[in-house]
């Protein structure tokens, strides 16, 4: 099916076609068409076979395309506008509405039962109650959103997923960071799923291109960089944090964990395994070089999976 | 203000569940938020810990809300700072014809009396959490009646009965509902309606 056309801004173009080079076509072709509608099975709550079964009998065709990760589905039928919100079954938090892309860093941290790990910029709640699903609500996950507003629909969502292990915390991230490292915490994992210029969500969200800017970028790259920073000091050695970003700009994504490798000596960069379709982070971008390990990194475009695009890279502290 | 239950209040609170539902236990620990609102904390984080962030920052949630607990009726599950407070005329006075011999069987007594129900009222999450303990005071749904509930309409039936009532359509469950001579009244939270009958049960 074929989506009303984006309009993209001059620069933006320039900026896809440099980082793409000859797959830009394929960039475009993939932003008129409409993207895979997914949710992922809520198993607090229900198994998922029973999800499954439930929603076949309502007529959806569902597919499960990640072998390893059955909860994820893919809804082939045709819905009605905000049908996939409006079921009894979503009502009682028997399954989230999320995009295949913005499953994967969860999937990345691999958070275990009895584990304590902080997801730091937590809010609407999809990573969050994916991982509590994961930690099957034992350990601890405190999950932070400094805004008020979006910490009520964090804490809606989390109440019906039925997450029962977490701590919801409203502070700007890197000051709860810092005061929680002057008090001792220490987690095993960290989430920062970082606020950015959203480039990856076009389709979903075409008001990111209105807001688009260059400047944006930077400015977004700096609070990036002071997030991940104080985050960095919460880890016990061995732990690890998962950076991701929806967006393709470099400056948010490769540059961001290459100031971390410069800055802090005691994390590596971890290879990855993701389930589905994708690229390896780029190691030059303009006058730049990386550090070579960011080739370990994961972009995911748009027309890999026909999903959102994403950047997601998981870091180890081994010292 | 964030309160976690010591284990005498935890035992109160399971002995309302109890006497209400049949659940002989709470899997996991019991914090109350605000004046009534009880929730559920399955997460390994000491007592300390919490009082520690919440000195750090604000401090929203806690587990899962899992029921709410009219306390102030019943004196043996107040705290002793609310109990004075009471005491001191502040709250609405007990009003429910409640024995002292009756007073440690909330939610029973009730429903062989003529005041409304007392006790402890299971959310859509608590009802879920503790679905395979539940053994009484339930109400099965029938497919219209389910879309009905989870419309937020209370359903004009005669329960036979004055209690806090589990409602369930199947293998769902759908919180609680008060029963009272003539109608099942509802407490479905708005956003957790169904607002399409094409798409519901």
């Amino acid at each position: 099916m074929k989506m009303e056309k984006i309009i993209l801004k001059q620069k933006f173009e320039e900026r896809m076609k440099l980082l793409l080079g000859n797959e830009f076509g394929e960039f475009m072709e993939s932003l008129e068409k409409e993207p895979l509608v997914s949710i992922r099975a809520n198993e607090l709550k229900i198994s998922v076979s029973e999800l499954k079964k439930r929603l076949e009998e309502k007529g959806w065709k569902i597919s499960q395309p990640v072998k390893e990760h059955p909860e994820i589905f893919v809804i082939a039928s045709q819905l009605a506008p905000g049908e996939l919100g409006r079921t009894l079954e979503h009502l009682l938090g028997y399954y989230y509405v999320q995009e295949i892309s913005s499953m994967l860093p969860a999937i990345v941290l691999n958070p275990r039962p009895g584990e304590r790990v902080l997801d730091l910029c937590a809010s609407p709640g999809s990573k969050t109650t994916q991982i509590a699903s994961m930690m099957k609500n034992k350990g601890t996950v405190i999950a932070n959103e400094p805004d008020f507003r979006r910490m009520k629909i964090l804490s809606s969502n989390l109440e019906r997923c039925g997450v029962s292990n977490s701590i919801i915390t409203r502070k700007e991230g890197s000051r709860l960071c810092d005061e929680l490292h002057e008090n001792g915490f220490v987690f095993d994992k960290i989430l920062i799923d970082a606020p950015c210029s959203g480039e990856g969500t076009l389709r979903t969200n075409p008001k990111t291109m209105k807001m688009w800017n260059a400047n944006g970028m930077k400015k977004m790259s700096f609070i990036q960089k002071r997030l991940l920073s104080s985050a960095i000091k919460l880890l016990r050695i061995g732990g690890e944090i998962v950076y991701s970003t929806c967006t393709f700009a470099p400056e948010e994504d490769e540059e961001v964990v290459d100031f971390m490798l410069e800055r802090f000596p005691e994390i590596k960069v971890e290879k990855i395994l993701i389930p589905i379709d994708h690229h390896p982070g780029i190691l030059k971008w303009q006058n730049k070089e990386y550090d070579e390990e960011l080739k370990h990194s994961c972009r995911i475009f748009p027309f890999d999976n026909n999903t959102e695009g994403f950047f997601i890279t998981k870091l180890r502290k081994v010292k | 203000m964030i309160r976690l239950f010591n284990s005498k209040e935890t035992r109160e609170v399971l002995r309302a569940l109890r006497d209400q539902f049949g659940i002989q236990e709470i899997p996991g620990r019991i914090i109350k938020l605000g004046e009534e609102k009880l929730f559920l904390f399955t997460g390994d984080a000491t007592e300390e810990e919490i009082q520690k962030l919440e000195r750090i920052a604000p401090v929203e949630r806690l587990g899962v809300y899992f029921a709410k607990q009219n306390l102030l009726r019943v004196p043996h599950l107040l705290h002793p700072d609310e109990k004075s407070k009471q005491n001191q005329g502040s709250a609405p006075p007990i009003d429910v014809k409640v024995s002292k011999s009756s007073a440690s069987r909330v939610g029973v007594k009730a429903s062989e009396s003529s005041a409304p129900p007392i006790g402890i009222r299971l959310s859509i999450e608590g009802s879920q959490i503790l679905k395979n303990q539940i053994k009484k005071n339930t109400f099965e749904l029938d497919e219209k009646q389910a879309e009905e509930w989870m419309s937020g309409r209370e359903l004009n039936i005669r329960p036979g009965t004055r209690a806090f009532l589990v409602m369930k359509y199947k293998n769902d469950f759908l919180g609680c509902g008060k029963a009272s001579e003539e109608k099942i009244s509802n407490f479905i939270p708005k956003m957790r309606r169904l607002k399409n009958r094409d798409t519901g049960v």
